[in-house]
């Protein structure tokens, strides 16, 4: 098995000294790279990892220290933490797809755990004990390059599994590699998320780091903004209702998540809250999305409302900045929704995208089929971009999902827009029914 | 048609409840699907004769928790998930931290009643007709989860759940721990109804196994139970549904007749897959979602008592659920 690469970042850290300013500055210098990954990445790419770069260990060292500097000021500061798991993700990502199978193995089993990772091979040869695997052999057959194949344990790529994608046999999903990468870049922000949490008792002991890391966490405050998208609208335009009851108005993401928790009553955490910051963004007010969650989620059964808000408001308030780290969150940009959050076209089925498009939208069955084709070749925001023009006949170049919204308000279309689709928005079940007419 | 459930006289039915955790409770069953690793830290719940409902309880150790079945009496009792500490009045379960819950599915007749087409309906409703469905259902999830999720046949026990319909405890240890976006997406793998939304079941060449699943346990299945009248409603042509139901009597449900009288090659697709969709809308397992996903929701106990209809929630193989009828082999507590 070959090594990790020198760059990866979840690796034991190297046993060295170093001197708290030259720590500091090596941090900084990890902002400066990571700033650059989210304005352009390629870029980023060719200017810090190019080969004099990668060879040279002394650069790679370099980068590590910045980076584990930085762990510790996001210990502390839940703003500057979600901004290094995104962009070291994005970072992360990037690098892994320039390299040989074998390293993208290694890092494969790192993330998953050795135990959660096989290659095609290893996985027959284990199942040549189980029962059934004689009569579902032939379905191995299917594979005519195994090395491009990869088995791992359902319970790590949940986001795979709820798409039906691969052949699921006896706990392992085994399809080609590619389409682990996106649940590999989770993985690692997951544990980077953990490896920073576990930090969070150590700050505290020394007080010249301490003083340290407070240092550079002030002169990022200003440098790590999380740029704002508030929708500053005219109330006439809205005629008379407010934009966070304006579902018509909303990105298809966020329509389903929002049709999705009506249904279910449960969201996972990362889709509670994008569809939590994309209410605030539209106006919504804390104490109503406080009623919101209460009456639409299933956690709180047998829970008053004073109860629910006492163990729930914490996390309702903390979107709204006012609590933690006090930090207004926007909703995440497109792109991120693809890779981390929820993205309509990236993370739902096909046939589920399709069916929905339907109901919801007046496409014709020419530029159903187009937008499905784009949708199918992983062109998700050309997609959705090519959905919103379809759907509204209005111009469409958008890469954050507030926009959506803003560019239907400012077009002045709402109105007739709210005419045509009340009477068309479908009902996910009858529950949703009872509910409206409740 | 018949209603399942008993209205007992309270006094007498208090008495039955005692006389049950006295004499015939057997804890072992409901240890043998909740492990006795950290006991003192699970939740449990009842609800008393006057249908007070109660959580936020935990018990030192199995004996304390048969006296307490004793002494109160539960019309119903409930195992939650295990905490980092004891749940109490005083150190409610939203104050721990959570560690650990069974994975389980409840299958419930209640969320049929848009298929059931015996005319049975509501949660007191149910007939021989109507519980295939949950049959299916069971057979469904079962051979799901030990052949896509690789559990192993002991590790699923399947209960009565008391009225009508029956939960699949997963005894696997690893699935205890799973958290909501593991459970979640394990229903949504099996889910081909979206509230109204039916997805057509995956290509043969996509996935074999679910495939083959589909049309062994689903769509035979429902040509075994269905009417003459039923057979239409799905858009089959009367003669063909005479047909059907004709060779159905003659030889069994077979893939010839499949193949040849509903799902034919002289059928354009759009056609096939309305025939498809209409099959999936009356007879897909249906999974109540909150059940399995919700990480702090209290579960009927095996063992205990279903407080509306006296019966005991009893455990079933899945041999034994095929010849099971609620209505006839149900144990009362009031026939003890």
């Amino acid at each position: 098995m070959s090594e990790l690469p020198p760059w990866f970042v979840l690796q034991d850290p190297p046993k060295v000294e170093i001197g708290i300013e030259d720590w500091k500055t090596l941090g900084m210098e990890r902002v400066e790279l990571l700033k650059e990954v989210q304005h352009d990445i390629k870029y980023a790419v060719q200017r810090y990892y190019d080969r004099s770069a990668l060879y040279n260990s002394t650069i790679i060292l370099n980068y590590i220290k910045g980076h584990l500097f930085l762990r510790l000021v996001s210990a502390n500061s839940y703003k500057l933490k979600s901004w290094i798991i995104e962009a070291e993700g994005d970072l992360f990502a990037h690098l892994f797809r320039s390299l040989a199978a074998e390293e993208q193995k290694t890092i494969a089993k790192n993330l998953f755990g050795a135990i959660n990772f096989l290659t095609l091979t290893r996985l027959k040869s284990k199942l040549l004990l189980e029962d059934d695997y004689e009569e579902q052999k032939m379905h191995f057959m299917m594979y005519n390059n195994p090395s491009e194949v990869w088995c791992v344990r359902f319970s790590h790529v949940p986001e795979l599994i709820a798409k039906r994608r691969g052949f699921l046999f006896k706990g392992w999903l085994i399809l080609k590699k590619e389409e682990f990468y996106r649940s590999l870049k989770i993985a690692f922000e997951n544990k980077l998320k953990e490896e920073i949490e576990l930090l969070q008792g150590k700050v505290g002991i020394d007080e010249t780091i301490d003083s340290a890391i407070k240092e550079l966490e002030r002169s990022l405050d200003g440098v790590i903004q999380v740029k704002s998208f508030d929708i500053d609208i005219d109330a006439k335009k809205l005629g008379g209702k407010l934009l966070h009851e304006q579902i018509e108005a909303f990105p298809p993401c966020i329509r389903f998540l929002y049709l999705d928790l009506e249904t279910k009553g449960y969201l996972p955490h990362n889709q509670r809250l994008q569809l939590g910051w994309f209410l605030k963004k539209v106006g919504m007010d804390v104490d109503t999305q406080m009623h919101y969650w209460y009456e639409k989620s299933v956690d709180n059964i047998g829970l008053s409302y004073e109860q629910f808000v006492k163990r729930i408001g914490y996390q309702i308030r903390h979107i709204y900045g006012l609590e933690g780290a006090k930090v207004d969150y926007n909703v995440p940009k497109c792109s991120t929704c693809q890779s981390d959050y929820f993205c309509f076209f990236s993370h739902l089925a096909p046939e589920v995208q399709e069916s929905l498009i339907k109901k919801l939208y007046s496409l014709n069955q020419e530029q159903l089929t187009g937008l499905m084709r784009e949708s199918l070749q992983n062109k998700y925001s050309k997609a959705c971009n090519t959905l919103f023009r379809q759907a509204y006949h209005l111009n469409a170049n958008f890469v954050h999902p507030v926009q959506w919204t803003r560019r239907i308000i400012n077009s002045g279309t709402l109105g007739k827009l709210r005419t045509r689709k009340e009477s068309e928005e479908p009902a996910i079940n009858g529950d949703q029914e009872e509910k409206r007419e409740k | 048609m018949t209603a399942s459930t008993v209205i007992p006289d309270k006094e007498l039915f208090k008495k039955a409840l005692k006389k049950y955790y006295e004499e015939e409770f057997k804890p072992d069953r409901l240890l043998q699907v909740i492990s006795r690793e950290n006991f003192h830290n699970r939740e449990f719940g009842y609800q008393d004769i006057d249908k007070h409902f109660n959580r936020n309880i935990s018990f030192e150790s199995v004996e304390e928790l048969v006296s307490f079945l004793i002494e109160k009496t539960p019309t119903a009792f409930y195992a939650g998930a295990v905490y980092s500490d004891r749940p109490s009045k005083d150190m409610p379960i939203h104050k721990l931290t959570w560690q650990k819950r069974e994975f389980v599915f409840d299958i419930d007749l209640d969320m049929y009643d848009t298929a059931r087409t015996c005319g049975c309906k509501g949660a007191d409703q149910l007939c021989e007709i109507c519980w295939e469905h949950v049959k299916t259902a069971s057979y469904f999830i079962d051979d799901t989860l030990r052949r896509d999720f690789g559990i192993k046949n002991q590790d699923i026990q399947w209960v009565f759940s008391g009225r009508r319909g029956v939960h699949a405890w997963v005894k696997d240890p690893k699935f205890s721990y799973f958290n909501q976006d593991v459970r979640s997406a394990i229903i949504e793998y099996m889910s081909l109804i979206k509230g109204d939304k039916i997805i057509l079941p995956p290509r043969k060449d996509e996935m074999p196994l679910f495939k083959k699943r589909v049309d062994e346990l689903v769509i035979k299945r429902f040509f075994k139970i269905v009417t003459r009248e039923d057979l239409v409603s799905i858009g089959l042509s009367e003669n063909k549904a005479r047909r059907i139901y004709a060779d159905r009597e003659a030889t069994g449900v077979t893939d010839f007749i499949i193949k040849n009288h509903v799902f034919t090659s002289r059928n354009t697709i759009a056609e096939n897959e309305r025939i498809m969709e209409n099959i999936l809308k009356l007879h897909y397992p249906r999974i109540d979602h909150k059940v399995s996903i919700d990480l702090r929701r209290l579960l009927r106990a095996p063992s205990s008592v279903h407080g509306e209809t006296g019966n005991i929630v009893t455990f079933l193989t899945l041999q034994e659920l095929a010849s099971f009828n609620p209505l006839k082999d149900a144990t009362n507590i009031m026939n003890l």
